[in-house]
């Protein structure tokens, strides 16, 4: 992006005025190189969001921010309900519940080294991956709504973690209030052969060494130490999170039109949190 | 069962979007440009060309608009693939009144035989377009989410 379009604040803020249906200003936290390497379509679409009814103060975005579906990728902005905010389609995302993961070993690289190639082996033979993978792990319907509800606490009580994986996971693996019942049997269906298999695409699970360490206060709390090696493993969603987010996207398609919203992108689908089938469509589409 | 098409000209392209694929299809018809999205989305999947019309699954999608109907139309084939697990390559599509009825003949996902690529999730609403750019000349695209 060309770093003209922006008010500079200081060397790591950047600022847009609100013009035409903006209600609020856009804000994006970046050094100059940032800003520079950034997606024309992180403008627009930071700009789109500070159009959304009920927003309050800003519409910002994280030096990480790329073009994503409505909101970008790295977008962060709030909404009053007293005010007529609301939630929208495009602030969730599709990627429901995908996340990245550091499992740490505590080994040395060393000690991976001489088991490289088994451990590679070991590796593809027992995770499923790719197109067409099935995982071992069959749900019935009563244990797929408890993982829905429960989702890491569920896990560890199946013994497939322990307790003190909890700390490190955001809400402790679990969104209180979460409710099965919001997420349709299709989506339900869509988890049923994906249960316990790593996805495709940008999904991954690498085995990678601690090359260098930045912050060591923050590393030791974490347990990372330079030279050891770390697995990490991006996963989550898959069908059935991107199941959920495209029905919900469909309603608030539909209730925006309802409420008269009008939309900058249709990825930006919105309702009240009032009335977007409520409290079903809040649960499980936050 | 109805016997499924001869093999579809291709007439579709992949376009970039960041980390997922965009998918347009070009035909004479709305309809034959949504097939041609269909076989540009199967094909991020895997090659059309190895995959065996053997079995035969009927869909239906309806949307406010035309546009909002490819969304709808693909989504419907993916989620077929997904818990089928099988992968399409002929197809039979008639739109009328922004409603969609179709049939998909394919087979189920061969991990041998089928050089597969990466998994589609659903299609979105973004580069989202259905039009008649010329007469006779349509155009059905969006971003699938992989």
């Amino acid at each position: 992006m060309d770093p003209g379009r922006f008010e500079r604040i200081s060397g790591y803020e950047w600022r847009v005025e609100p013009v035409g249906t903006m209600r609020v200003p856009a804000v994006i936290y970046a050094d100059e190189d940032l800003i520079r390497d950034m997606d024309d379509k992180v403008f627009e679409q930071v700009v789109n969001v500070a159009a959304l009814p009920g927003i309050v103060g800003a519409s910002y975005a994280m030096p990480d921010a790329h073009w994503g579906y409505g909101f970008p990728i790295g977008g962060v902005a709030a909404f009053d309900p007293d005010q007529g905010g609301v939630v929208s389609a495009g602030g969730v995302g599709f990627d429901i519940s995908c996340g990245v993961r550091a499992l740490t070993t505590g080994l040395p690289k060393a000690e991976i080294l001489k088991a490289q190639r088994d451990l590679a082996d070991a590796l593809f033979r027992h995770i499923p991956a790719g197109l067409g993978s099935t995982g071992a792990i069959r749900l019935d319907a009563a244990e797929m709504d408890a993982m829905l509800a429960g989702g890491a606490t569920w896990a560890l009580a199946r013994g497939w973690g322990e307790a003190r994986d909890l700390e490190r996971i955001e809400e402790h693996g679990c969104m209180k209030g979460a409710e099965p019942d919001a997420v349709s049997e299709k989506a339900k269906k869509r988890q049923k052969d994906e249960m316990g298999t790593l996805g495709s695409g940008n999904h991954y699970l690498e085995v990678q060494e601690i090359a260098e360490v930045f912050d060591p206060v923050a590393a030791e709390a974490y347990g990372l130490r330079a030279g050891e090696i770390v697995v990490i493993i991006h996963c989550g969603s898959r069908g059935l999170g991107h199941q959920i987010g495209t029905e919900y996207l469909r309603e608030m398609a539909e209730a925006a039109a309802r409420h008269s919203i009008r939309l900058p992108d249709r990825e930006l689908a919105c309702a009240p949190p009032s009335t977007a089938r409520s409290p079903t469509a809040r649960s499980s589409a936050t | 069962m109805t016997l499924a098409p001869p093999p579809h000209a291709t007439n579709w392209e992949h376009f970039s979007h960041v980390a997922d694929v965009g998918v347009r299809g070009f035909g004479a018809t709305s309809a034959e440009a949504f097939v041609q999205a269909a076989l540009a989305t199967v094909a991020a999947m895997a090659d059309p060309d190895q995959v065996e019309p053997r079995e035969a699954v009927t869909l239906l999608a309806q949307a406010p608009d035309l546009e909002l109907l490819l969304a709808e139309w693909l989504n419907a084939l993916i989620y077929e693939m997904a818990t089928r697990k099988m992968l399409f390559s002929r197809f039979a599509v008639a739109i009328e009144d922004n409603r969609l009825m179709a049939t998909a003949w394919g087979e189920p996902v061969d991990r041998a035989r089928h050089e597969l690529g990466t998994e589609v999730k659903g299609a979105t609403l973004t580069a989202l377009r259905v039009a008649e750019e010329q007469p006779g000349r349509w155009v059905a695209q969006c971003v699938v989410d992989v």
